[in-house]
């Protein structure tokens, strides 16, 4: 999956935002097909320092910069 | 043959073989990388899954394992030389399509040169020997009929700005004047295991700097001296360097699909005398005559 949806981001925050409401709706509708009975939802980008010991070797608190996208219910 | 060096440079006909060759390897390329989505075909192009479409709604789980399959089916017949147009038609028209539904998230330059290698290749004449097409024609793949010299001429000349846009790109930007983002980016997400054991040698700064700049001034200079018979093997060697490189060290790897079509920048009738040499002289001497 393209996180970063630079299709939408460079049109601008609104249309942005509405694809990252989109996705996060699409997850939740995917995982109660499947049988998970899931109430809600956030989507979070994650950030961390990169690391010559592996791509996600600091990804931990307190290295961890976490920006808020959206919440469906 | 044109007495006229342009005519001569751009227009005259000449044997297929550099082209098929170059059309058989962009064919097996292009089934490895379509390849690499049949396990996901479902979530990655299908409504049942994660889509974002620019113009058309998904299609069904269904309706995507078929259009997918006919898609690969496009991709053989493509690299077999077999319906060719046809073939290349819709591979063309299903990667459009497939690339409006969920690769256009993904900034790709390589998807464009491959467009671009895509339509040039549908009227070029690549599948004219070496094809299931020319078996049908007049008996034999190895046969041949000579073609326009164009097709094989632009392509090497979008490969040529190709290099030359991305070498600019690497003089104008800012990040690009020392070795910081060389280092940087053997960390980042695009790295692999060997460019993260090459981030853990005892290397300074220095050292990245040196490749940076070793690329900056070598692959201008590559990008046009492939086209001199002086430096071809030479810029060759670095440039088909560079790109397995790039695919080593930083998961760049769709654009390989190069290095085979460096065989454009030679000429076609030396093409055509290594190939013949090869196939112990299967290949015959004067283009067929038969034609339907």
């Amino acid at each position: 999956m393209r996180a970063d949806l630079w299709t939408y981001r460079v049109q601008g925050d609104a249309i942005l935002s509405a694809q990252y409401r989109k996705m996060a709706s699409t997850i939740l509708q995917l995982e109660r097909n499947s049988g998970h009975q899931w109430k809600e939802l956030r989507l979070k980008m994650e950030e961390w320092p990169m690391s010559p010991a592996g791509y996600e070797y600091l990804r931990h608190i307190p290295f961890i910069d976490t920006t808020f996208l959206v919440y469906v219910l | 043959m044109s007495t006229n060096p342009w005519d001569h440079f751009w227009l005259r006909t000449v044997p297929p073989h550099a082209l098929a060759l170059t059309r058989i390897a962009l064919g097996l390329y292009l089934l490895v990388y379509a390849g690499l989505y049949v396990p996901n075909i479902s979530m990655v192009f299908s409504k049942e899954g994660l889509v974002f479409p620019l113009y058309f709604d998904p299609p069904s789980v269904l309706s995507s394992i078929i259009i997918y399959w006919t898609f690969l089916a496009c991709i053989i017949g493509l690299t077999l030389g077999a319906f060719y147009r046809i073939s290349v038609f819709g591979t063309i028209t299903i990667a459009l399509y497939l690339w409006q539904l969920q690769l256009h998230g993904f900034p790709t330059s390589y998807n464009r040169i491959l467009l671009f290698c895509l339509l040039v290749l549908l009227f070029s004449g690549a599948q004219r020997t070496l094809s299931f097409d020319q078996w049908r024609r007049s008996g034999s793949i190895w046969h041949w009929e000579p073609v326009s010299i164009l097709p094989q001429r632009l392509i090497a000349l979008q490969i040529t700005v190709t290099f030359l846009g991305v070498s600019l790109q690497k003089w104008w930007l800012p990040h690009w004047k020392g070795g910081e983002i060389l280092a940087y980016s053997y960390i980042s997400r695009w790295s692999t295991p060997l460019s993260r054991w090459y981030a853990r040698l005892p290397l300074t700064l220095v050292h990245y700097g040196f490749i940076v700049w070793t690329v900056k001034i070598f692959q201008p200079l590559c990008a046009i001296g492939i086209w001199f018979p002086r430096f071809r093997l030479l810029s060759f060697c670095f440039l088909s360097s560079f790109l397995i490189l790039i695919g080593a060290m930083l998961s760049i790897w769709w654009f390989v699909f190069v290095i085979p079509a460096f065989i454009l920048f030679y000429s076609p009738e030396d093409v055509f005398l290594w190939c013949r040499v090869r196939s112990a002289s299967r290949i015959p001497e004067k283009p067929v005559k038969h034609t339907k």
